[in-house]
């Protein structure tokens, strides 16, 4: 850099320094004349607590050298008196007393009774407090109108025990009094006002109005109310003054000071300093525009644009441009150092490019090597044609083995002699197609040299406009085709099939829509629908039972499902079905849906119900008139016995009553009653060995599961809904006994339950049985208890005799039968006594050896 | 009349006939016992009085079959049946056909002998009836031809005067004849002589 052009960037740099300064300056003397009233509310406020400060203390190391004195050589009458002699104690703030540990005040000085009733004040009892645990407390008195505090210190044995405790009470009120009002601006109106109004210092100004009451003043009320606030309005210096106001807390209490001062002087002195810096500032900053802009351009500037234009060459790929500058100053070494960086940029450029070159070929060679071999060792058929006109260029050694031509005979060949499918039109088209998007896929044949045409895929890819060539892989699928078509058939005729059968048959793809249907489906599930095919099944069934969509999705990963008996509400028809669901397979062995039937059983359900019905009552009535037959039986093989009994007793009785027994008669007719009596024993005997003749097969089996059989039985037949809880011990051991006898037992006992409940009004969906098996002692132990409405108490004892029933059409024989049936098979079956609501039967059975 | 005691029994029990012959001999009856309806029959005719107990229940002919016999030859003998248990329909077909009693097995004994003794009492009364019915049938039948005429005329409530007009004789004639027909017949007044004509 020449140092002319130093001179004149200095020059630059002051001009503008000077500039910015005056303009700082101007700024900060208007704001100064804001700032100011500020600034002294809050110098005056330090100053007055510095001084307050400063007081208290001077005063506190009075007192406590006083402390300490008394401590060292105090006798009641010093402290009667309140005289010590030193430190002004005597003028009047020397307030002391001696108390007890407890703080009951012994003796004091005169001028302690000054202060109002101190023993009785929080800060008296916590300095005595303290004195006890330390040696010397003091505690202030925070109340602002008696700023005060008191000091105490305990005199203590040689042991350490509290003999006494002294006790200084500081009264600092006078402080405020002292506060030195000398240090405050001689000019403007500046007070400070106590929180009654008292006006206790102000600028020499106001030296009239000190000890005045200012209460009455308006400033005085707002500055009151507004605390920390500027605002105009009539003050000392005139209607239009400015006036400040600052509230502080001091130790000696609250403080306001106001300050006020004439608007327009103020606004006026500001604003003609500004206006001067101002005009100071600008021609600063003109001149130093100036000077730069000179500067700049001579020396700088041009030379820069210079740079600039070579740059912008370079970036368009112009390696020629050149500076050539002379000079030999910074730019010019700069634009030196620039050209030669050009230089050695076009070298390496050149360079990188002739390698660049040289790698595109040997790629581009390994590339065709390449293609050529994957065309060659591909198991697909590969063509290279002339993409223009469709002209066979090269062929790999598959395709002329798929069709039958040699390599050379296929180069002379153009596509259009090949393709068997396609017309000239098309294959034009589909040239123009290739050419457009760059790819094609689609299937054609081809014609062999023998005359037959295989069928093909094919995938074409275009090579780009500077080689027009188009590369062509053919797969042979005409073994797929094959198997396409036979599918194809067969699942025609499955269509066929399912359409035609004559049960309800429907096909679903893997989304429950409909593929096919039977006619019967139609007719029953088609709600109305004429034709379902592509309509899905959850669509038209939306409320379907999340049961059958498990059984669905169950069929898709390959399960028949299959239901013997379900319940569906169709168009609001109760209707039984007996369904199945199972996967059908596509050409891919992939599950491709569901085949689903549904056989309509509602009439064979009801037939059967009937049946059921018609049985049961029979097999009462057959229980009945066996009963009957056998009583009739009974009664005619004891009625004989008895009439002759009867009889013959009658005639004995008459004889002996009679003038002259004959005592052989006698004899006779009681014996012929002895032998009645005892050919009817014999009777029931013949009887009961009669009934017993057969012996009992009986089984190994889970009674478990026999409950549980019995249970689903209950619900099944007689499409009853009620609760039943199972608590059945696990791994229960078999039992040995009659299965059907068990049987009958458990569905007498289950029956009764439910018989009871539709007796009454308690609906039968809130019935609970529950079921409980446990082992005990070399028997299995059931226990059945239902919530009905339980046995009534009088029934209790009669109710396992036989013809004992409290049912409608019962016989009674129910619960004898079935007392009897468990107590065959070894067993015992009871009601239990405990229960108070609903019964509890128990029973046991031994256990299998 | 004083030898109607007679009681046949027919059960097929032993113990039963032979208790209840002894039963029915302390009052005094002339039992016979029988083990079945057949060998009954065999002794029995029109002359036969007495009752019978007769067992519902017999192999080969039954209580009811032998009582529909007893009722199709004509005799009076009263029948007290005996069942094992009393069945409604059985019981009103006996009943209907002319039993005396149906009694349930077993009997109490004062109660058979009560009901033996009122069929007794029965069969002296029909036998009683048969008796008088023959005598009255034979007077009938000693009146002459004009006599028998004229009966049915005063049966039917015609005056003397009325009945000598019809037949076209003097009322002397029909006086002589009414006279005579009153002797023959036994009858003392008109209404005698129309009892004995209705039968």
């Amino acid at each position: 850099m020449t140092l002319r052009t130093k001179v004149h960037l200095l020059l630059a740099l002051i001009f503008s320094f000077l500039g910015g300064l005056a303009f700082v300056i101007a700024l900060q003397n208007f704001e100064k004349s804001k700032v100011d009233k500020q600034s002294l509310f809050q110098w005056t406020a330090r100053w007055i607590e510095s001084e307050q400060h400063r007081h208290i203390s001077q005063a506190r190391q009075v007192y406590f050298l006083v402390v300490n004195k008394i401590a060292s050589g105090l006798n009641e009458e010093v402290c009667r008196n309140g005289i010590v002699g030193e430190h002004g104690l005597e003028n009047g703030f020397g307030q002391f007393a001696v108390a007890n540990p407890d703080g009951n005040i012994i003796c004091n000085s005169i001028p302690w009774l000054k202060i109002d009733n101190v023993s009785s004040q929080d800060y008296f009892k916590e300095a005595v407090r303290l004195a006890h645990l330390g040696s010397i407390a003091e505690v202030d008195n925070k109340n602002p109108d008696l700023y005060a505090a008191v000091m105490a210190r305990a005199l203590r044995d040689k042991n350490g025990n509290v003999i006494k405790i002294i006790l200084v009470a500081m009264d600092f009120s006078w402080v405020k009094e002292e506060v030195d009002m000398a240090n405050l601006p001689a000019s403007g109106h500046l007070l400070v006002v106590d929180a009654k109004g008292t006006l206790i210092a102000g600028s020499q100004n106001m030296a009239k109005w000190v000890d005045k009451n200012l209460l009455g003043m308006p400033f005085y009320k707002q500055a009151m109310t507004d605390g920390d606030h500027i605002f105009e309005g009539s003050g000392f210096s005139g209607e239009n003054s400015i006036i400040a106001a600052h509230q502080f807390a001091t130790g000696s209490g609250n403080f306001l000071v106001i300050i006020d001062a004439p608007k327009d002087a103020l606004l006026e002195s500001a604003y003609s300093d500004l206006k001067i810096t101002l005009w100071i500032s600008f021609a600063a900053y003109i001149l130093t525009l100036f000077l730069v802009h000179y500067w700049s351009n001579k020396n700088f500037l041009r030379r820069l644009i210079d740079i600039e234009s070579i740059t912008r060459k370079l970036a368009d790929n112009d390696l020629t441009a050149r500076i050539n500058s002379k000079e030999s100053d910074e730019l010019g070494k700069l634009a030196q150092s620039f050209d030669a960086m050009v230089d050695a940029l076009e070298k390496s450029i050149n360079k990188r490019n002739q390698l660049e070159e040289s790698l595109r070929q040997s790629e581009q060679l390994r590339h065709q090597r390449e293609q050529q071999e994957i065309v060659q060792t591909s198991l697909d058929g590969f063509l290279v044609m002339n993409s223009v006109n469709g002209q066979i260029i090269e062929a790999n050694d598959i395709y002329c083995h798929m069709t039958g031509f040699s390599r050379n005979e296929l180069i002379h060949k153009n596509i259009r002699d090949l393709d068997d499918l396609e017309t000239n039109e098309e294959i034009k088209s589909r040239l123009k197609k290739i050419q457009e998007i760059g790819y094609d896929r689609f299937e054609t044949r081809h014609r062999r040299k023998q005359g037959q045409s295989i069928n093909f895929e094919v995938s074409v890819t275009y090579s780009g406009f500077n080689i027009d060539k188009i590369f062509v892989f053919l797969r042979d699928i005409t073994e797929r085709k094959r198997i396409e078509i036979v599918l194809e058939k067969s699942r025609a005729k499955l269509v066929t099939f399912i359409q035609q059968a004559p049960v309800s048959i429907a096909m679903f793809d893997r989304d429950m829509n409909y593929l096919t249907v039977s006619g019967r489906w139609v007719e029953k599930f088609g709600l109305g629908y004429v034709n379902l095919i592509g309509l899905n099944h959850y669509a038209i069934f939306p409320a379907m039972m999340t049961q059958w969509k498990t059984a669905h999705e169950q069929a898709l990963v390959g399960a028949t499902v299959e239901k013997k008996e379900d319940l569906w509400v169709i168009d609001g028809n109760k209707l039984w079905l007996r369904w199945t669901v199972l996967p059908w397979l596509d050409a891919d062995e992939l599950i491709g849906g569901t085949i689903f039937f549904v056989e309509d059983i509602t009439n064979t359900k009801m037939l059967e119900t009937e049946i059921k019905e018609r049985r049961n009552e029979m097999e009462q009535l057959q229980q009945m008139h066996v009963a009957g037959q056998t009583a009739s039986a009974f009664a005619h093989e004891m009625n004989q016995p008895l009439l002759a009994i009867a009889s013959f007793s009658r005639a004995a009785l008459r004889m002996m009553k009679s003038k002259n027994p004959d005592y052989d008669e006698i004899a006779e007719a009681i014996e012929g009653c002895e032998q009645q009596a005892l050919r009817a024993g014999r009777s029931i005997r013949d009887i009961i060995n009669f009934l017993n003749s057969k012996k009992l097969p009986t089984e190994d089996f889970d009674l478990n599961q026999e409950i549980i059989k019995m249970i689903d039985t209950i619900k099944s037949e007689n499409n009853l809904m009620f609760n039943t809880t199972l608590k059945l011990e696990n791994s229960l051991p078999f039992i040995r006994a009659n299965r059907t006898h068990v049987q009958k037992v458990l569905l007498n006992l289950l029956s009764n339950g439910i018989e009871a409940m539709q007796g009454t009004y308690v609906s039968l969906s809130t019935l609970d049985v529950t079921i409980s098996t446990v082992r005990s002692n070399g028997f299995v132990q059931t226990t059945i208890h239902d919530n009905g409405p339980g046995i009534q108490k009088e029934n209790v004892n009669r109710l396992f005799d036989p013809f004992f029933t409290t049912k409608r059409d019962g016989i009674g024989m129910g619960l004898a039968i079935s007392r009897s049936l468990i107590e065959e098979n070894g067993g015992q079956l009871w009601l239990d006594p405990k229960e108070d609501f609903g019964a509890t039967f128990h029973l046991t059975l031994p256990l299998a050896l | 009349m004083t030898d109607n005691t007679n009681v046949f029994i027919i059960d097929d029990d032993e113990a039963v006939r032979k208790s209840l012959r002894m039963l029915l001999k302390t009052e005094g009856y002339t039992v016979a016992t029988f083990s079945n309806a057949e060998e009954f029959l065999t002794i029995c005719n029109q002359e036969t009085i007495g009752c019978i107990i007769l067992d519902v229940n017999m192999p080969e002919m039954d209580g009811p079959a032998l009582q529909e016999e007893i009722n199709l030859r004509g005799y009076k003998l009263p029948i007290i049946f005996l069942t094992g248990q009393g069945s409604i329909p059985l019981t009103v077909r006996a009943l209907k056909a002319g039993a005396m009693d149906f009694l349930t097995k077993p009997v109490d004994g004062t109660e058979l002998l009560a009901c033996v003794k009122q069929a007794l009492e029965k069969c002296s009364q029909l036998q009683m009836q048969e008796i008088n019915l023959h005598t009255k049938t034979l007077r009938l039948s000693a009146l002459t031809e004009r006599e028998n005429e004229i009966m049915l005329l005063i049966v039917s409530g015609q005056a003397n005067k009325e009945i000598a007009e019809q037949l076209g004789i003097s009322f002397r004639t029909v006086e002589n004849h009414r006279a005579h027909i009153m002797e023959k017949t036994g009858a003392s007044n008109l209404l005698e002589l129309v009892a004995i004509a209705n039968q």
